[in-house]
């Protein structure tokens, strides 16, 4: 386990250096992050002018969710985006064998490899939208402890949920495209699931539980749930690492390699 | 024109082999529209009946315009200009606009036949209820906003690529089209939603007549006058930005150079 942090804080190191040695790059991706933030947020606004609420959802409760999804996104486009996309390329080329021959788990490294520059904005971005919702609610700030748990379930469930359907570029020749349908689909973690019908909202709990990753855990921020309840998250999101990490060694043997 | 009719085959033929991705991404942009439809659908007392329809109806046919008029070239030739690998293009015997727009149409009609159709015929259908369908007048006064619709997007990727010519950092001005798009143009939504000073200000843009213009032609919100002052001011800007972005273009091409061959 040591062996990994420690490979993490290099990669990591190294990825950071690399995007540093651009700084136009960084203030651009800077600027343009933060203005999408602001766009999610003023559509939400601009809805609530028109309706009430979203099944029962004020703005003020929303802060919460959509603060919630920034601090995801920092980690979806920060961290996952690069390498999942990178990981489609490598699969569709067969160019996967630097990393298979090497003495670590090469589930790791192909999650690891690059960081990207949007990990700050919306970690700013996102403190800010739940620092804000706790202060719109009146909520108690002890309630912010569960922050850290609830970030780990959501980035659990997301990467393994993302790992697992770009990993499904072993079984079709042309699909280099599927990394983008998880940072897209994760989108409705933004909107209440009391909204969709039943059998959606089941879907969306249990089967591709995209539903965990900022409503449910924001109804623990709200006291909507009791805090007891991000146990399943949390287990859920342990045990879909622990699935994606089967997937993957499933799907390498569908693995040809096009290197000589 | 036989040449550019090869061009569309081309596309038409890649589109082909690569199916699988087109279908992908038809189901990444289709779940916001779906996102949007459900929510409206469920919104129940806090709006009438028709309102609701209208938004559901709304979403549907953006998700229809969005297919048929957007361009997808910025991103790949913004590489390409910045690598200097773009002079490939200014070596084959075609003008690279007319090849980008019959590619695009070769594309479009593989995916319109095939998957765009069908796919709205189920998203039409789970929302049977709430679908507002136009009437014969109506359809042609949408096709006509469509095709305007078309060119303007069609200038407004060769301007974001243009950008490309003079600056490092072009891959910006892709979302900021983007994002107007999303927020000035409707795509978000309807600009009847913003406060009144906003929304009549983004009515004056081109994005509006892009989206927003022609979804509430097909929705029939606009008497047939109106309709068709919007198609004026919508043909209006589809001459004014096809000349500027080939003005750009024609500028930034002259600064282009690369190295090797």
């Amino acid at each position: 386990m040591k062996r990994y942090f420690h490979l993490y804080k290099i990669y990591f190191t190294f990825a950071l250096v690399s995007n540093m040695a651009y700084p136009t790059d960084f203030i651009t991706w800077s600027v343009i992050d933060t203005l999408w933030a602001i766009i999610n947020i003023g559509f939400f606004r601009v809805l609530l002018l028109n309706i009430p609420n979203i099944q029962g959802w004020t703005f003020s409760q929303l802060l919460i969710p959509l603060g919630l999804y920034s601090l995801l996104n920092a980690f979806i486009w920060g961290a996952f985006y690069g390498n999942m996309k990178e990981l489609a390329r490598s699969i569709n080329k067969g160019t996967l064998d630097l990393v298979l021959t090497k003495p670590v788990s090469s589930q790791f490294i192909v999650s690891v490899r690059s960081v990207g520059l949007s990990l700050f904005p919306s970690t700013v971005i996102g403190l800010f939208l739940v620092s804000y919702g706790f202060y719109a609610n009146q909520l108690h700030w002890l309630n912010l402890v569960f922050l850290p748990f609830i970030i780990t379930s959501s980035v659990l469930i997301f990467y393994s949920l993302y790992f697992i359907s770009t990993t499904l570029a072993f079984w079709v020749n042309r699909l280099q495209n599927i990394s983008e349908l998880m940072p897209n689909a994760s989108d409705v973690a933004r909107y209440p699931t009391e909204m969709f019908p039943v059998l959606i909202r089941f879907i969306l709990t249990f089967i591709i539980p995209i539903g965990l990753l900022a409503i449910f855990p924001a109804k623990i921020l709200l006291n909507i749930y009791s805090p007891i309840f991000i146990l399943f998250p949390l287990t859920l999101g342990v045990a879909l690492l622990y699935l994606s990490h089967l997937f993957w060694h499933f799907a390498l043997r569908r693995y040809s390699s096009a290197s000589s | 024109m036989k040449k550019y009719l090869t061009i569309a085959k081309a596309e038409w033929l890649d589109a082909i082999q690569s199916y699988q991705e087109v279908i992908l991404w038809i189901i990444i942009q289709s779940l916001p529209i779906l996102v949007m439809g459900v929510l409206w659908s469920s919104s129940g007392a806090s709006l009438s009946a028709a309102k609701i329809s209208y938004l559901v109806s709304y979403y549907i046919v953006i998700f229809l315009v969005d297919r048929l008029t957007s361009f997808y070239f910025e991103k790949n030739l913004q590489d390409e200009i910045r690598e200097g690998t773009f002079s490939r293009y200014l070596l084959k015997p075609v003008m690279v606009q007319k090849y980008l727009i019959w590619a695009g149409l070769g594309g479009k009609l593989f995916n319109s036949i095939f998957l765009l159709f069908p796919i709205m015929l189920i998203i039409s259908t789970v929302f049977s209820g709430y679908l507002v369908i136009p009437n014969l007048l109506y359809l042609c006064l949408f096709v006509v906003s469509l095709i305007s619709a078309f060119f303007i997007q069609f200038s407004m990727s060769i301007l974001v690529t243009s950008v490309a010519f003079f600056i490092e950092q072009a891959f910006a001005f892709n979302h900021l089209h983007w994002m107007l798009d999303a927020v000035a143009g409707g795509y978000m939504l309807p600009l009847t939603f913003y406060p009144k000073i906003l929304g009549n200000f983004f009515g004056f843009l081109p994005f509006a007549c892009v989206y927003f213009v022609p979804v509430n032609i097909f929705t029939g919100q606009f008497p047939v006058e109106i309709a068709s002052q919007k198609i004026g001011v919508s043909v209006f800007w589809a001459i004014t930005l096809y000349i500027f972005s080939n003005f750009v273009w024609r500028t930034g091409i002259k600064r282009y150079s690369s190295v090797g061959g």
